[in-house]
C-alpha cells in the first residue's frame, strides 16, 4: 500500500513538474483559428465592412480589446479607462487595452526572445525599436495598408524616415517635428526637454539675480552654497539631464548620441564640436561643489525625495518636473515654490536638437488577434480627430474653438490645472498619443491663466527657436551588427568614465581623465563607427 | 570492507529487477534527475550561443540557425577595456570575502558559543539572522540612509561633532567600495552562515571539553584545541563550496550598491553579463563571457577539492 501511495503521488509531481514546464502551448502555437485571425485577408476584409454597423467618420465599431505593452517604466498609467480621454477613444472607436507598464528595460526584450508578445507595443526604445522591426516578430504598416487598405495618414518624408532596410516600415514614430513647422512656430518642445528650476525663497534670499547667462547661473549657485552650505546647489538625477548644458553651449547632436563635428561630419558624441567645453564646465561646477557626486546616482525617487526634503537649490531636469515640484511644496505646506527657467543661457543654444525621426513607435505584432482592427485604431488615432482627443483632451470639455477660430483650453479645464490636477494623471491628456504630431501641439493651452503653467509653455516655446531638426542623423544610429555592439559599448563606458571627467579633483586629473576617456573610445572603435557613420549618411542622401 | 565483503553486499538480481524492487525509491531520485535535466542541463544548450552571431529576434531556433563566429566574443572581451577591470573586482571581492566574511561566522559561533546564558545566546542567535532576511534592495536604502553625502546619518553625526570637514563619499568613491560591500555582507550575512558551524559545535561530544579542562587548558586552548578540530571538517566542507563561488561574486549587492561612480571597482563578471545580456541585448557576448566565468568556477572546486583531500584528508568527492 505504501509503496503505491509513494508511486502515485510521484507520478502526479511529476506530471505536474511537465505541466509547468510545458507552458502555454497554445499561446507560443498560434492556432489555425488564430492564424486565420492574424490574416488580413480580403475575405476578412469584406466581412467586416459588412457585419460592422462602423461610424465612417468615428471609427466607431464592435468592442475588441487589445493586450498592450508599454516599454516605459515611468508611464503613467498602467490601467486602461481611468480617466476621460481613453474612455472617449473607447466610446469612440471601441478599442480598449488591457495595458501592461514595463517594470524595467529588459522586459520587452525578453518578451520577444520568449516569443510572447502581446497584441501591441508601444515604445520609444531605439534598441527596442530594432528589435521590433522585424516580419518575424511584427506586422509592418505597409503590408497592413496593401491589405486592408487603410489611409495611415502618413506624409511621404514620415514614410521615408520610418522605413527599414528592408524596406518596410514597422512603426511610424509620433511626436515628429518637421524643420518647416518649427520655422512656423506652429510646435512646441516636448515638456521632456532639460530645464533648469530654481527655489524662490533662495532665489531671493540672494537677491533675485538676473540669470541670463551661464555665468550668472554660476554666479546665483555660489551665491547659494555660501548662504545654504549644507544643500546640494545644482541638483540633478540620473537620466542625462545635465545635457542642458551641452544645449545651452550649443552642441550639434544629442548626449549619448549622434551630431556633427566641426567639420560637419556625423559623428558619435565624444566627437562633437565643444564636448571639452561642456565637460570643462561641469568639472568647474563640480569642483566648486556645485554638483553632489550622488546625486548622479539618484533614481526618479530618490531625486524627489532629496528635492521635496529642501535639499537643494536649483533642479536640472525635465520641463514638467518643475509642476510636480510644485504640487510636492503646495502639499509638504512649505512658503516657496519651484519657479522654471524660460529663457535660454547662450545665444547658441541648440535646445531642440532634433536628431530623430519622432518619439515612439505603436507596433502591431504578429501575436495580434486582430490586425486589421488594429491598423485601423492606428488611422484613427493619426487623423486629425484622433490626434486632437488624445493630444488636446474632449472638445467642449478641456479644450474648444473661440469666435475666431482658434483652439483653447476650457474654463473649466484651467481651473482644475489651477487646482493642482495634472493634465496627463487626471484628465489622460496627451497620454495616450500614439498617432500624435510634434506640430499640433502649439495651437492649445496658449490661454492658460496658471502663472506656473504659462512658464512652462513659455520655456517649452522659447525652446523651439533654439531647435534645429537633423532627422538625417537617425540613420547613423546602428540598429545591427558590429557598429550596434560598438555604439552600445561606447555608450556604456562613457556613462562611467565621463563622471571620472566631471568630478575630477585638479586641471590635471581632469585632463588625464579626459584623455582616458577618448582613448577608451578610440579602442573600442569609435573612429570605425564615426567613418560608418559617414557612409550611411552618403547612402542616405 | 574487503574486495569479498563488497561483493558480498552488491544487491543480487538484474537491473530490471533490482529497480523494480527499489522502485518507490527509484522514483524519487528520478524525479531529483529530472528537476536537475530540466533546470541545470538543458538550459546549458544556451552556451552554443556564446560562438554564434545571435539574434534576440530569432527565438530558440537562432540557437542552432545562427552564424557560427568561433571564439569572436571571447577575444572582444578579453580585449575589452572592462575585462581587467571586472575580473579583477570579481576575483578580489571574493578573495575578500573569503578572507573576512568566511571567517566571520566560525568566529562568531565560538564567541557564542562561550555564551552561558542561554537566553542571551537566543538573543543574539536571532539578532544576528535578522539582516539575512533582508534583501539587499533594503540594504541599498539603509546604506543610502546611514552614508549618504547628503544629509545621511554618519555625515550628519561627523559634521556635527567636527571630525571631518567635508560629506564622506562612501556610496560613489570607488576605493571605498570593497569596504563597504565587504562590511555589508560581513553584517548581513554573519549570523545566518554561523548556524552550520554552530550545530557542528553542539555535536562535539562534552567529555572532550571536560577532559581539557581537568588537564588544565583554558577557554582559548579549549577553543583552539577541542572545538576548531572538531568543526575542521565542516569548514573544509565550506570553504571548497565557498571556493566554487569565488567568481562569482553577489549579483544584487553589485546591482544595489553599484553605480556609474564606483563602477570600476563594482562592476563584477556577472553584473557585467547582466548589463551586456540584458540591457545592450547582446545574449551571445554575455553567454560567452559567463561561460568562461563557470569554466573558472569549476576548474577551482576540482582543484580545491584536490588539494584538501591531499592535504587535511577532507573532501566534497
Amino acid at each position: 500500500m505504501k509503496r503505491i501511495i509513494c508511486l502515485l503521488l510521484t507520478a502526479a509531481m511529476l506530471l505536474g513538474c511537465l505541466a509547468a514546464c510545458g507552458g502555454d502551448a497554445g499561446s507560443s502555437e498560434p492556432s489555425k483559428q488564430e492564424s486565420s485571425q492574424q490574416e488580413p485577408s480580403s475575405k476578412d476584409e469584406e466581412s467586416s465592412e459588412a457585419s460592422e454597423p462602423e461610424d465612417e467618420s468615428t471609427g466607431a465599431k464592435d468592442p475588441v480589446e487589445f493586450s498592450l505593452f508599454v516599454d516605459m517604466t515611468w508611464f503613467w498609467f498602467d490601467k486602461w479607462g481611468t480617466e476621460p480621454v481613453s474612455q472617449k477613444i473607447t466610446e469612440t472607436t471601441g478599442v480598449s487595452f488591457d495595458v501592461t507598464r514595463a517594470s524595467d528595460d529588459q522586459q520587452l526584450a525578453l518578451l520577444i526572445a520568449a516569443d510572447d508578445l502581446p497584441d501591441i507595443v508601444y515604445t520609444d526604445s531605439n534598441a527596442r525599436t530594432a528589435l521590433l522591426s522585424d516580419p518575424n516578430v511584427c506586422w509592418s504598416y505597409n503590408e497592413l495598408i496593401e491589405e486592408t487598405g487603410v489611409d495611415i495618414h502618413a506624409t511621404e518624408s514620415e514614410i521615408a524616415n520610418n522605413t527599414r532596410p528592408d524596406g518596410n516600415y514597422y512603426a511610424l514614430l509620433n511626436a515628429y517635428t518637421s524643420q518647416e513647422a518649427i520655422d512656423e512656430g506652429n510646435t512646441l518642445l516636448s515638456g521632456g526637454i532639460p530645464s533648469v528650476a530654481y527655489r524662490t525663497d533662495i532665489y531671493e534670499e540672494i537677491g533675485s539675480p538676473k540669470l541670463d547667462t551661464l555665468e550668472d547661473l554660476e554666479k546665483a549657485l555660489l551665491a547659494a552654497k555660501e548662504k545654504h552650505p549644507g544643500i546640494v546647489p545644482l541638483l540633478n538625477g540620473d537620466g542625462g539631464y545635465l545635457h542642458y548644458f551641452s544645449q545651452q553651449l550649443g552642441l550639434k547632436g544629442n548626449r549619448d548620441g549622434v551630431g556633427y563635428d566641426k567639420d560637419g561630419s556625423p559623428c558619435y558624441w565624444l566627437g562633437m564640436e565643444k564636448v571639452d567645453e561642456y565637460y570643462k564646465l561641469l568639472n568647474r561646477f563640480a569642483r566648486e561643489g556645485l554638483l553632489s557626486p550622488e546625486a548622479m546616482t539618484y533614481n526618479h525617487d530618490k531625486f524627489c525625495e532629496v528635492r521635496n526634503a529642501g535639499n537643494s537649490f536649483m533642479q536640472v531636469r525635465a520641463t514638467d518636473e518643475a509642476q510636480s515640484s510644485n504640487n510636492a511644496a503646495i502639499q509638504a505646506g512649505t512658503d516657496y515654490r519651484w519657479k522654471l527657467l524660460t529663457n535660454e543661457l547662450s545665444d547658441d543654444a541648440l535646445v531642440g536638437v532634433n536628431t530623430g525621426i519622432g518619439w515612439a513607435g505603436t507596433f502591431i505584432t504578429k501575436k495580434n488577434k486582430d490586425p486589421q482592427r488594429a491598423i485601423e485604431f492606428m488611422s484613427w488615432a493619426r487623423s486629425e480627430e484622433g490626434r486632437k482627443l488624445c493630444s488636446w483632451g474632449i472638445q467642449g470639455e478641456h479644450w474648444d474653438y473661440n469666435e475666431n477660430g482658434e483652439t483653447v483650453t476650457t474654463a473649466e479645464y484651467q481651473e482644475a490645472l489651477s487646482s493642482g490636477k495634472q493634465k496627463q494623471d487626471d484628465f489622460g491628456i496627451a497620454v495616450w498619443i500614439f498617432g500624435d504630431q510634434g506640430d499640433e501641439n502649439a495651437f492649445i493651452d496658449h490661454a492658460v491663466t496658471d502663472p506656473d503653467m504659462q512658464d512652462y509653455y513659455a520655456r517649452l516655446q522659447n525652446a523651439v527657436k533654439h531647435t534645429a531638426v537633423m532627422s538625417e542623423l537617425y540613420f547613423c544610429i546602428p540598429t545591427e551588427g558590429d557598429m550596434l555592439n560598438i555604439y552600445n559599448s561606447l555608450g556604456d563606458m562613457v556613462k562611467s568614465e565621463e563622471q571620472k571627467v566631471i568630478f575630477a579633483e585638479t586641471e590635471e586629473e581632469f585632463k588625464e581623465a579626459l584623455d582616458n576617456l577618448y582613448a577608451q573610445a578610440e579602442s573600442m572603435g569609435m573612429s570605425k563607427l564615426n567613418e560608418w557613420m559617414v557612409q550611411q549618411l552618403e547612402a542616405r542622401k | 570492507m574487503n574486495k569479498k565483503d563488497e561483493i558480498s553486499h552488491r544487491p543480487k538480481g538484474t537491473f530490471a529487477s533490482r529497480f523494480r524492487q527499489q522502485a518507490s525509491l527509484q522514483m524519487i531520485l528520478l524525479l531529483g534527475l529530472l528537476f536537475l535535466a530540466v533546470f541545470s542541463y538543458v538550459p546549458m544548450v544556451g552556451i552554443i550561443i556564446s560562438f554564434k552571431e545571435y539574434k534576440l529576434s530569432t527565438g530558440l531556433m537562432g540557437f542552432f540557425t545562427s552564424e557560427w563566429v568561433g571564439f569572436k566574443w571571447f577575444i572582444e572581451f578579453f580585449t575589452s577595456p572592462m575585462c581587467f577591470k571586472v575580473v579583477r573586482n570579481t576575483l578580489v571581492l571574493s578573495l575578500l570575502k573569503l578572507a573576512i566574511a568566511f571567517p566571520a561566522p566560525i568566529l562568531f559561533a565560538l564567541l557564542l558559543n562561550e555564551i552561558h546564558s542561554s537566553k542571551f545566546k537566543r538573543l543574539v542567535q536571532t539578532a544576528s539572522y535578522l539582516p539575512h532576511f533582508i534583501s539587499w534592495i533594503i540594504v541599498s536604502g539603509l546604506c543610502f540612509t546611514m552614508f549618504s553625502s547628503v544629509n545621511g546619518l554618519l555625515n550628519e553625526l561627523l559634521l556635527k561633532w567636527g571630525w571631518i570637514d567635508g560629506p564622506l563619499t562612501i556610496l560613489t568613491d570607488g576605493k571605498q567600495y570593497w569596504g563597504l560591500a565587504i562590511g555589508t555582507e560581513v553584517w548581513k550575512e554573519t549570523g545566518w552562515n554561523a548556524i552550520i558551524f554552530i550545530a557542528a559545535i553542539a555535536g562535539i561530544d562534552s567529555a572532550l571539553y571536560e577532559a581539557a579542562q581537568i588537564d588544565g587548558a583554558n577557554r582559548l586552548q579549549r577553543i583552539i584545541h577541542v572545538t576548531l578540530p572538531g568543526i575542521k571538517g565542516t569548514i573544509v566542507i565550506m570553504f571548497i563550496l565557498a571556493l566554487g563561488g569565488l567568481v562569482n561574486g553577489n549579483l544584487d549587492q553589485a546591482m544595489m550598491l553599484g553605480n556609474n561612480l564606483n563602477r570600476d571597482y563594482s562592476e563584477i563578471i556577472n553584473s557585467y553579463v547582466l548589463t551586456i545580456g540584458l540591457r545592450q541585448f547582446r545574449f551571445d557576448y554575455a553567454a560567452a563571457v559567463g561561460m568562461m566565468q563557470s569554466v573558472i568556477s569549476v576548474a577551482l572546486v576540482f582543484s580545491t577539492n584536490a588539494l584538501s583531500r591531499r592535504t587535511t584528508g577532507a573532501a566534497l568527492y
